[in-house]
């Protein structure tokens, strides 16, 4: 009887198990940006499969996992307002976040009082292990996180996390507590799953529906065609109607065979906005915003060079599921239906080598270059490589109505700086891929710079 | 000694590219004040495919007599297959644009096709009686490709209430199969043009009979 209730119970547990689900950020809710999970799945039998997350605005994050029989894993799931977690056939809601703290405090595990922080109603702090911390920053999963108190910052990309928050090393609890409550006030710019900011991400969707490639191409190709046939029957006519006929059959061969070899194919495209705040010496925070849309109805895969962030128009979030799946510093974005005419936003953000230093001599060119003092914009013009850092900036006017500064630049500029933007032109993008990719972009990288 | 060009045979080909090409372009460049703002990519095949058929009736007919009077049936064949050669590319491209698979590019082909030799038919047995096909012909290719789903139209909105008006007479229309040409519906129409044109060319082919003294 025994055995049998036993065998009964056994076979009712799913295999893997989730054993744990935490949130890393703790309780407090903040819908629109990253929430890392902590995961502990164990399998008795052995599991290669997925970890996802699903998310409330109709998407999941997965994380691809073999177990050994008998095997257990933490891993680290990114999540966006979670509330379920799966593996295989187990599945664990996800508690709600319920926090009504004002600040949300990363606290170094290598601190000793990291543990035990000081009770405060309006801060919450949470203890970040430490090896988690490098793939949290590494992957930009801090984001909800206002302030980090770390024990020793040597080592860790922190330039992109410096761009929405503020780090500080403190080895006291009190020293973290006061700068944790030196930070109430207006919450620095983030981007969220919802663009609900001023700064609307989707004024720079492109407009139109068409495949950009494919309308140049097929203009191009009418009035090539055009012109070709009226050269070749210009030169056949006087040879009789056999070398009229054979021009207008040749004539045809001919463009079909450069159909074939030119022609662009796939149905998606992509444009990239990319936007480097630059931070002191200590590297460059980087912004990437990725849209794609499609000229006809598509179903297909995208395969980013980091882990991206859908921003939705709405907060109704995806029409169809969609899964984000991690694969190493990238992702894979996996059925991805694109409507006819429609595209989708992903967004993400990192650390990178600075481009420009901000000192006595430009390194290289900086296009458009506006100084900002004082809320007064002065537009400098183009500097080139070699070119003294202004210092002395007459009278400057309003903010430019230039979409990609209202969008980005605008987000990350705070106070009196400078930014321009590193590159004259578009050029062609060669991380990003897809098997319908047809044409993808990158746009003149912007580049924010802050005086403090 | 080459044999001489007649201008119909160069003009027919510059038509049908600057038709055709030139449509295209105009449809998807900013060259014109005021933009095509029906033609999206999801249908850029379809709006080619009506084009397609728009020339064959209305423009083909013009180029028909000088090249029939050449020297007969075989010339008046070779030029409407010309036609269909020359707008392939292009429809290739729009097909590509409007991820239109290949099934569909051949029926939309196959009905431009069939139109093209049913007008040639038709021409050509009109001129072997010595009738002016002229006037009668547009007055026919205007009723059945606009006339006939206008009033399929009219009946379906204003008819008898309860009467589902005569859907059917729309289907006569090259257009209206021109617009499914995702469907069986322009093959079979295609089908049925091409058979027409068969006929057509056999009779137009045959022996006239003498009258009896």
């Amino acid at each position: 009887m025994t055995a049998a209730l036993l065998s009964a119970v056994f076979l009712l547990q799913t295999d893997p198990r989730l054993e744990k689900v935490e949130r890393l950020a703790g309780p407090v809710h903040r819908p629109l940006l990253w929430c890392p999970l902590a995961v502990t799945v164990s399998s008795e039998a052995g599991f290669r499969g997925d970890v996802a997350a699903r998310s409330s605005f109709g998407f999941s994050v997965a994380r691809r996992v073999e177990l050994a029989p008998g095997g257990r894993r933490r891993l680290i799931l990114p999540s966006i307002d979670p509330v379920e977690v799966a593996a295989g056939a187990a599945t664990v809601r996800v508690e709600a976040a319920r926090s009504r703290a004002e600040i949300l405090a990363g606290v170094d595990g290598r601190l000793p009082w990291s543990g035990d922080p000081a009770p405060s109603e309006k801060i919450l702090f949470r203890k970040l292990e430490t090896e988690d911390l490098r793939e949290l920053l590494d992957f930009g999963l801090l984001e909800a996180f206002d302030l980090l108190i770390l024990s020793d910052p040597a080592g860790l990309p922190l330039a992109g996390y410096g761009a929405t928050g503020k780090w500080v090393r403190a080895a006291t609890r009190e020293e973290g507590t006061a700068a944790a409550e030196g930070l109430l006030g207006p919450a620095p710019p983030r981007i969220g799953a919802v663009d609900a900011d001023p700064q609307r991400l989707w004024e720079l969707a492109p407009r139109g529906g068409w495949v950009p490639a494919k309308r140049t191409h097929a203009v191009f190709f009418s009035v090539l065609y055009v012109f070709a046939g009226f050269v070749a029957l210009a030169a056949a006519a006087r040879r009789g109607a056999r070398s009229v006929a054979a021009a207008v059959g040749g004539t045809a061969v001919l463009f079909v065979g450069v159909y074939f070899l030119f022609f662009p194919r796939g149905q998606v495209w992509l444009v990239e906005h990319p936007c480097e705040v630059a931070s002191g010496d200590e590297g460059a925070a980087e912004w990437r915003v990725w849209f794609a849309g499609s000229g006809t109805e598509v179903t297909t895969e995208i395969v980013f060079p980091r882990l991206v962030k859908p921003v939705f128009p709405t907060s109704a979030g995806a029409d169809e599921p969609f899964t984000v799946r991690l694969e190493g510093r990238g992702c894979r974005v996996e059925n991805l239906r694109i409507p006819a005419g429609r595209s989708f936003c992903f967004a993400a953000g990192g650390d990178r080598a600075p481009s420009v230093r901000p000192g006595t001599v430009l390194e290289r060119p900086l296009y458009r270059a506006t100084v900002v003092r004082d809320g007064k914009h002065r537009g400098l013009g183009d500097l080139v490589s070699g070119a003294k850092w202004p210092e002395e900036i007459p009278e400057g006017g309003p903010a430019p109505k230039d979409p990609e500064f209202a969008a980005l630049g605008s987000r990350f500029l705070a106070g009196d700086g400078m930014y321009g933007w590193l590159d004259p032109v578009e050029r062609p993008a060669r991380d990003v891929t897809s098997p319908a990719l047809s044409d993808a972009r990158v746009r003149p990288r912007l580049w924010v710079w802050n005086r403090k | 000694m080459a044999s001489p060009v007649r201008p119909a045979g160069l003009l027919l080909p510059l038509s049908v590219l600057g038709f055709l090409g030139g449509s295209l372009a105009a449809a998807l460049s900013d060259a014109l004040p005021y933009s095509f703002s029906f033609v999206r990519p999801e249908n850029l095949f379809l709006c080619f495919t009506e084009a397609q058929i728009f020339f064959a009736l209305f423009v083909w007919p013009l180029f028909i007599p000088p090249v029939a009077a050449g020297g007969g049936i075989l010339p008046l064949a070779l030029h409407a297959g010309g036609i269909v050669l020359l707008g392939f590319p292009l429809a290739l491209v729009c097909a590509n644009v409007s991820d239109a698979g290949l099934p569909t590019l051949l029926r939309g082909q196959a009905l431009a096709a069939s139109v093209t030799a049913l007008v040639a038919s038709l021409y050509a047995l009109g001129l072997r009686r010595g009738a002016r096909v002229g006037p009668w012909y547009v007055l026919g290719a205007f009723v059945v490709s606009g006339g006939l789903p206008w009033l399929a139209f009219l009946l379906g909105e204003f008819g008898p209430a309860g009467r589902p008006g005569l859907p059917w007479l729309a289907a006569l229309s090259p257009f209206w199969a021109g617009s499914r040409v995702d469907g069986n519906a322009s093959l079979a129409q295609a089908a049925v043009w091409a058979a027409a044109s068969a006929a057509l060319f056999f009779a137009a082919r045959a022996p006239r009979r003498e009258a009896a003294p």
